[in-house]
């Protein structure tokens, strides 16, 4: 099931990357980014919520490509029949993470930015049961890449995601896909059109797909959208 | 109406203008342009750099051209590494550097 679901991502990918590298050729001039690090000396803030999984970083940047910063990850499981909240131990989960994160090269170019990330964190998974009772902590880690490219008009990547831990596995794997729906302005809030295609093997089953609205102004870009299961995601992230 | 009252506004326009220029005598442009500068997101970083370089009064970013004009400060001279040492910190790369020239006058010298 999750080997079928990965290569629909893949797929999706693929397809979205053909039709967006042909698109570029006419609207190169005018990006959508959701860098995991910003500028030497910053600290990018950023919270996720949605039912299965809902994450909150702090990533202050001690070198423009290397970020050192803690990371909290709920996480509510699906049984087999779809129901949240009853995870492998029975109940939902909280990973708690102090992240590396490393841009392992750049390029820049006069109309597009493209970036390879990869990272890792360890920490502690606690695995809280539905009566609400710790049950204790294990140690987890989490490694993760990510690959991107925009332009001030298109924006397309992937990212890979495992949390590991005693007894827990969680594998998290995306692919998205964005159109600006007004040329890049400074002064302006930028809106965007996004697609994301995504499996959690180990959260759900079978791939869901998001479309997303974005809100890109400066410091500040905002996220909402609705999956095809039905599930209310929304993100925001601020750079200090 | 009287003569004088015709030839106020001209005269509030002319002296608005000489003002303006006296303003800006002393300051000196640079414009810069950059590689990656895609989205308001990337440019706030690289804003945020180069207004810490000493020196420096404004800083105006011009997305659509990935292009920052920088004015430095009466008297001041922006150093071009210092610039893109800014830049570079910001995870971006410096195409080509023009500047010092006046501001509000013609184009700059060129430093790639």
């Amino acid at each position: 099931m999750f080997r079928a679901a990965h290569f629909l991502v893949v797929i999706f990918s693929l397809i979205t990357a053909l039709v967006l590298l042909a698109g570029m050729e006419l609207s190169s001039r005018t990006a959508a980014i959701a860098a995991p690090l910003a500028h030497k000396g910053s600290f990018v803030v950023s919270g996720e919520v949605e039912p299965l999984l809902s994450s909150f970083t702090v990533t202050p940047a001690l070198t423009r490509s290397t970020g050192v910063g803690p990371a909290l990850h709920w996480m509510n499981p699906e049984t087999d029949n779809g129901v949240m909240g009853d995870g492998e131990d029975g109940g939902q989960e909280l990973w708690s993470l102090l992240m590396v994160t490393q841009r392992l090269h750049r390029w820049n170019g006069a109309q597009y930015q493209a970036n390879l990330w990869a990272g890792v964190g360890a920490g502690l998974l606690t695995v809280l049961p539905g009566d609400g009772t710790s049950v204790g902590n294990r140690a987890a880690w989490s490694p993760w890449a990510q690959a991107d490219f925009e332009t001030r008009r298109i924006y397309i990547g992937a990212s890979t995601r495992w949390f590991q831990a005693a007894d827990s596995e969680r594998l998290i794997t995306s692919a998205r896909a964005g159109v600006a729906l007004t040329s890049a302005d400074y002064n302006r809030w930028q809106p965007w059109l996004m697609l994301e295609a995504r499996t959690m093997e180990g959260l759900e089953q079978g791939v869901e797909i998001t479309p997303l609205l974005r809100l890109l102004h400066r410091r500040v870009l905002a996220e909402a959208g609705v999956s095809t299961s039905g599930a209310v995601r929304l993100n925001l992230t601020y750079t200090y | 109406m009287t003569i004088s009252q015709r030839f106020l506004p001209l005269l509030a326009l002319g002296l608005a203008s000489l003002c303006h220029g006296f303003a800006l005598a002393g300051s000196s442009l640079y414009r810069i342009s950059i590689n990656g500068m895609v989205c308001s997101f990337c440019a706030q970083g690289i804003e945020k750099r180069l207004k810490a370089v000493p020196g420096t009064e404004s800083v105006r970013i011009d997305l659509s051209k990935g292009m920052v004009e920088i004015t430095a400060r009466p008297g001041a001279t922006l150093d071009a590494t210092t610039l893109k040492k800014a830049i570079r910190d910001a995870g971006y790369d410096v195409r080509r550097i023009e500047g010092p020239s006046a501001a509000g006058s013609g184009a700059p010298a060129t430093t790639n």
